[in-house]
């Protein structure tokens, strides 16, 4: 027999389809909401509520919003002559933190073809519709640095070449307040590569 | 304590686990496919980081008792290994393979020399093909599924130029007449040698090849397709 009730059971399993919320704490938050936070808990079961059903990807460039074309998208003030592509929406937030205002697409993950994951699985054809509207004078291939980003970026290469529309990479690097001695050999060697003349 | 023995290993495949660990497979030289988990591998300041780099020769030590070990140590070997283009999708095709073909626990010490000197091929030989076939051919022969190049496999009679021959997967290849060779995929005696040979110099010996060791892994693969190939879309025929 169960030591709960069936509502509050239920309420402690709903909690652990959140990422990292195991048993423990499902219960604790359960316990938290019913006990001191009820405004709390009606106001996120509310804003659940809307988000799961009004919060859509957007048409262009699939990130997450209410709205058919987001409003990163439609901004004027944004520079359309410039496309972002990246992995994850968490991404888009990284690199507004850099200064660039241009426009973004989001892959929703990259290609990994041991898990099953190909072109169509992340949205490629999405992605050349996209192009064929904005028609952009540069693409900045935003992957992650593992071995399925450069996969996933190369592909886009490789997709993109009939728009005749030239594609960077995000350059590899020591990072800003580390120390040579504990960098990892492989980036290291690419931030040789890449290195640039100062005077 | 006895400090764990360090291995030479490369990484076959990683998947996320929990918010900071990973789950990698490794294709180690004494051991063949092993999995290990890295814990907080994603973490900034982990020392298991190099556990991302997939392609690239590392020195593991792990230790457990289950199925799946705990990786202990992992560090990039010899750094400088970078694919780019069509290279780093071949390089990603020798990972799917292994990863279809080869359980946990099967040491096979051959395929670890063989998929070492296939990656360093690809890194300086263009175009790739040719070396994409000839790992192909030996990855089947360390699996006990060698195809006979040499004899005709109802007559034993050896394999010659000028004839042509079908291939039944398992079995080997039987000789057929012309008139038969032109109704189905046969493959000329010319074909068959220089794949023996491993002296693949032209188109048409390259194509053959390829579709000779399709058919040859076609069992073994089932019915999910290998999708690196649908990512190479036409760079397989370089």
């Amino acid at each position: 027999m169960s030591l709960f009730s069936p509502l509050l059971e239920q309420l402690v399993h709903a909690l652990r389809c959140l990422p990292g919320v195991g048993p423990k704490s499902a219960q604790r938050m359960a316990f938290h909401l019913l006990a001191r936070e009820r405004d709390g808990g009606r106001y996120l079961a509310n804003m659940l509520q809307q988000a799961m059903e009004l919060i859509h990807r957007c048409k262009q460039c699939q990130g997450f919003s209410e709205k058919k074309i987001c409003d990163l998208c439609t901004n004027p003030r944004r520079d359309h002559a410039i496309l972002c592509v990246v992995e994850s929406p968490a991404d888009v937030m990284a690199m507004e933190q850099t200064g660039y205002r241009g426009l973004y697409f989001v892959l929703h993950g990259h290609l990994s073809p041991i898990d099953g994951i190909g072109p169509s699985e992340i949205g490629l054809e999405k992605l050349k519709k996209f192009l064929q509207e904005i028609s952009p004078k540069e693409i900045v291939l935003a992957t992650n640095p593992t071995v399925e980003g450069d996969a996933t970026a190369q592909y886009i290469v490789q997709l993109t070449k009939p728009f005749q529309i030239p594609c960077s990479r995000l350059a590899h690097g020591v990072p800003i307040g580390g120390e040579i001695e504990f960098v990892d050999g492989n980036t290291l060697a690419h931030a040789f590569a890449g290195r640039e003349i100062v005077s | 304590m006895s400090t764990p023995t360090l291995k030479n290993a490369f990484v076959l495949h990683t998947r996320a686990y929990r918010e900071t660990s990973i789950i990698a497979e490794l294709l180690t030289l004494e051991e063949g496919r092993v999995g290990v988990l890295a814990k907080g591998a994603k973490r900034r300041y982990s020392t298991l980081g190099a556990v991302n780099q997939q392609l690239t020769p590392l020195t593991v030590a792990y230790q457990g008792r289950g199925e799946l070990q705990t990786l202990t140590h992992c560090e990039v070997s010899s750094p400088g290994c970078y694919f780019s283009g069509t290279k780093l999708l071949s390089a990603l095709y020798l990972n799917e393979l292994l990863m279809r073909l080869l359980s946990r626990g099967d040491a096979v010490a051959d395929i670890f020399a063989l998929y070492q000197k296939t990656l360093d091929r690809i890194k300086q030989q263009s175009p790739v093909a040719n070396t994409l076939r000839l790992f192909e051919k030996h990855l089947l022969v360390y699996l006990g599924y060698g195809i006979n190049l040499q004899t005709d496999a109802e007559t034993e009679k050896k394999i010659v130029k000028g004839k042509f021959y079908r291939y039944h997967p398992g079995h080997g290849f039987v000789v057929v007449t012309l008139g038969q060779a032109s109704q189905h995929t046969a493959f000329s005696g010319e074909s068959i040698i220089a794949l023996q040979q491993e002296n693949l110099t032209e188109a048409k010996l390259l194509t053959d090849a390829k579709i000779l060791l399709r058919l040859a892994l076609a069992p073994l693969l089932g019915s999910r397709p290998i999708k690196t190939r649908e990512l190479l879309q036409g760079d397989f025929h370089d």
